[in-house]
Order: structure tokens, then sequence, then C-alpha cells
């Protein structure tokens, strides 16, 4: 029989992968190794992961409160939304105040810029002052849009590798209208995954981000293990995901086999996905790029080739980068949204977290955003430990 | 923002396939996987499909439970009739993947 022509993925996914005994026997099993590990004198084990997706599973599921006391699960780097530098909204509010048709996602219409631009703050302040800007689920509906109505739009376009491919594709394609470019604020997630395991330095176990990886391909993860010595596991975004992946980690300290393992191999492989790596390499440059709270990282940044230069809206509106030089650091006062990026503190650690700082009005970048962990933290209730249980 | 949804493949064009995300929603999106057939199942992203699903690999997740319950059971840590349990469960849940559970599948 041919294996796709079975019972409908989808309903056996969420049958699967939420089933509550087969959590139930992953708990054993987590409970098990951690023993192991207790009998040898391990006090704590932080696993971090590195997709809000991660985070919001870990969260609603309420996974940290079925774990061992010692066994604890961070956010790092994973919401592209949060790290996204203010320059680039500041730049998107400006276009838009100008009478450029404004193009984003629902997260980064609401980011809070550090700067305001004439007394807007956001896009969709700058929407509320009579500016053109719109909410699209892709960038492929923006370039319907455009062509449609033929006036000079950008599109602010942020995200990771799984997202970079929806405006390459199109690119490369010579889909995208001629009044149509780019203010390119795409982020690559490996490099900024080493610089948390460099500056947190207790990280003992890795969950990759699964989505991410069907692009770029689990071996891209490699220089974990390789390279730091880190329990690596490419996750689902399941219950049951998270909870295998949590086991797989424990597993491999447990067992002293250190290693880079694929979790979510129903949709990952070890080399990724060639069509959208083609595209992106065709479309794309990596540079050295700031991310939001943190600063420059080098190979982190997607820039358009020049070869795509009349798409780049820094080309087209002379908009300046900034650089190693200019850059100041991109938080307002008492915002912490860089140490709960890289995992150095939680969002309940954070003074402002539900006092200045809420979902619907936020503060820092971390609260805007659904994959944000503050905002994650705030919509689910979660706190940094879990007693009398 | 990396969430993916999962999609059934309806219709396959050049670039553009039409998928049904369940719940009565059917888009187009862009292709962005190679040898896409009508009737795969996708993970689709921010409107293009960035991965196709492997039936064989949702095996491949129960085995890992499985083994990772025997080599704990071989150090004494997990009892064996837990491991036995964890065997029975992964034996069900294959069936029904494989399309010979007998299980509802709501």
């Amino acid at each position: 029989m041919d294996m796709q022509d079975g019972p409908d993925l989808r309903s056996l996914s969420k049958a699967v992968f939420r089933d509550q005994d087969l959590a139930s026997d992953i708990i054993k099993i987590i409970n098990g190794y951690w023993d192991l590990l207790r009998r040898r004198g391990v006090e704590e084990v932080k696993i971090m992961n590195f997709c809000g997706t991660h985070e919001y599973t870990t969260s609603h599921y309420g996974i940290r409160s079925v774990l061992p006391s010692g066994v604890e699960l961070v956010a790092g780097p994973g919401c592209p939304v949060c790290i996204t530098p203010s320059f680039y909204v500041e730049a998107s509010i400006r276009l838009a105040l100008d009478g450029i048709t404004l193009y984003t996602y629902g997260d980064s219409y609401r980011l809070p810029a550090v700067r305001e631009v004439e007394g807007c703050g956001s896009l969709s302040e700058a929407r509320m002052m009579g500016a053109d800007v719109r909410v699209v689920y892709s960038f492929l509906d923006a370039v319907r849009n455009a062509r449609e109505h033929g006036r000079p739009s950008a599109f602010l376009a942020v995200g990771f590798e799984t997202t970079c491919p929806a405006y390459a594709t199109p690119l490369v394609a010579q889909m995208v209208p001629p009044n149509l470019s780019l203010i390119m604020a795409g982020r690559l997630t490996p490099p900024a995954a080493r610089f948390a395991v460099e500056n947190v330095g207790t990280v003992a176990g890795v969950v990759a981000p699964g989505h991410v990886s069907t692009v770029i391909g689990a071996g891209s993860w490699q220089f974990l293990p390789g390279e730091f010595g880190i329990p690596t596991v490419v996750a689902g975004f399941e219950p049951i995901d998270v909870l295998i992946a949590v086991a797989m980690v424990l597993r491999q300290l447990a067992t002293r086999t250190i290693r880079l393992e694929v979790e979510y191999s129903r949709a990952v492989t070890w080399e990724g996905n060639r069509t959208a790596l083609t595209r992106l390499s065709e479309a794309f440059d990596v540079v050295e790029a700031p991310w939001r709270g943190i600063g420059f990282i080098e190979n982190s940044g997607y820039r358009l080739k020049p070869r795509y230069s009349q798409y780049d809206a820094f080309e087209q509106y002379g908009l300046q980068e900034p650089t190693r030089t200019s850059w100041v650091t991109d938080l307002l006062p008492g915002c912490i949204c860089g140490q709960v990026i890289l995992g150095m503190a939680k969002p309940t650690e954070c003074r402002l977290f539900m006092k200045n700082c809420r979902p619907g009005t936020p503060y820092g970048p971390c609260m805007v955003s659904a994959e944000g962990a503050c905002s994650i933290w705030a919509r689910m209730g979660a706190r940094a430990t879990i007693t009398g249980v | 923002m990396c969430l993916g949804v999962y999609g059934r493949v309806v219709e396959v064009g050049a670039d553009i396939a039409t998928v049904d995300l369940g719940g009565g929603i059917v888009k187009e999106v862009m292709v962005g996987v190679e040898q896409l057939r009508e009737g795969d199942y996708v993970v689709v992203h921010a409107g293009v499909i960035v991965s196709k699903l492997s039936r064989e690999e949702f095996l491949h997740v129960l085995k890992h439970i499985e083994d990772s319950a025997e080599t704990l059971s071989g150090t004494g840590t997990l009892p064996l009739e837990w491991l036995e349990s964890i065997r029975g469960r992964v034996k069900a849940l294959s069936a029904l993947l494989e399309g010979g559970g007998d299980q509802e599948v709501v």
C-alpha cells in the first residue's frame, strides 16, 4: 500500500501526539533517566528551545509542571518578531507615513519602535494616523494585492529560515511586481543559537526548532553536540514531541552518548529542503546583522542580492541600515527582553512583567508576538517554578 | 512565528498548489518542495509548502519511545510491567498509523 494513501495524517497526528496515556509513559521514562542522573550527582539540567512554538507547547500544555524539579526548560532566541531591531519598524513607519503602502504580518504590525516617528510607535499607530498599512497572511497575498493597485508598496519582511523562502520563492519566480519592495529583516537561527550557548554557558541540552529545520536540515545543528558537547534533539510541536525530546536529551546525558538526534523526522530531513535552500541562496546574501536587545551576530541576516536591488527598499528609498558603529541597544528603559531572548532571565524576573508590560499594552518586544516568551507566559499564566504539585 | 499547519494537497500547479488545511479552509499556496503530488500531506508556513510529511516516520517516533524505555529497563530503573505497557501502547498506536487499528480517530 502507498503509505501516503492511509488514514488522514492530520487527525492521526493529533490522536497520537496528544495521547494522554502515551504522555504518562514518556513522563515515566523521563523520571527514570532523571533518577540515573541524580544518582550520579546531577542536580539541575537546563534544556533550551529555539522556537516560540516550542515555548507555546511547553506553556500551553503545562509541560514544566510534569517534569522533575531539576529539569528546567528555557526559552532561547526563538521569536523572529521579538528580535527584529527597532530600526526596521521605524523605517517602515516612515515609509508608511510618506504614502507607501506597507504590508506586514499581524505580529510585526504591533511591534513597538523604541523611537517614535512623528508620534507613531508602531505600524498599527501609523495606520491610526491614516497611513496605508495592511496586515497579510503571506508575502504572496501582498504580491497579489500590490500588483492589483500598482502603487508604491513595501513589505516589512521579518522571519527565520522557515519564513524567508516565502520571500525568495516569488522573487526567484519573477512574480513580484516592480512597485513592491522588501524591507528585509530575515534572520538565521543557528548563529543565534551559537551566540546563546556561548553566552548563557549553562545549557545542558537543546530542543532544536522543527520547522526551521525542515528548511535548513537537521544537520545544521551538528555544531551543538560537536563543538559544545550539548545533546541536541530536533523536535516537533505537539506535546508528545516535546516530552520525547526531553526524554531523548536526558537519555543522552544519562548514557553519555552526546549527539544530534531528530525526533521530528516525519517532517525534517538531515539535508533540509533543497528547493527552499536553493531559492534562499539565489535571492539572498548572508551577512552580519543586528538582533534587537542583543546586537550584531555574524552570518545571521539575509540581505537581498544586488541582482534584486530593484526590490530592495533600502536601495529604493535610501534607508541606511545600522552598522556596528552606529548601533545602539534598542530596548526601552527597564526592559530586559535581551536577557529573556537569550534565556538568561525568565519573563517573570522582569519588573515590568504584567505591570507596565501586558499582552494588550506591550512595552517590550517579547510581549508582542504570540511566539514571544513574555506573551506566552502572560497568556498561559506560566510561573518560574511550580510548587505544591 | 514558525508555526506550520498540516495540510493535504488537492491540486498541484507549476508554482502554486491548492491545499486543504482542514476545518473547511482551502488555500492556494506556493510550492516550496520537490516532486509534490496530489494527496501528499505537507507542512504549510506563511503561504509556502516547506515540507512533505512522511507517514513512515510517524512510526519511527514511536520506536524512539520504545527504545528509550528498553534502554532504561536495562538499567533497572523502569519496572518490567511498565515496559510491557509502553510496548503495548506503541504497538496499538503504530497499528492506528498504519491504518490497521480499530481505534476511532476524532
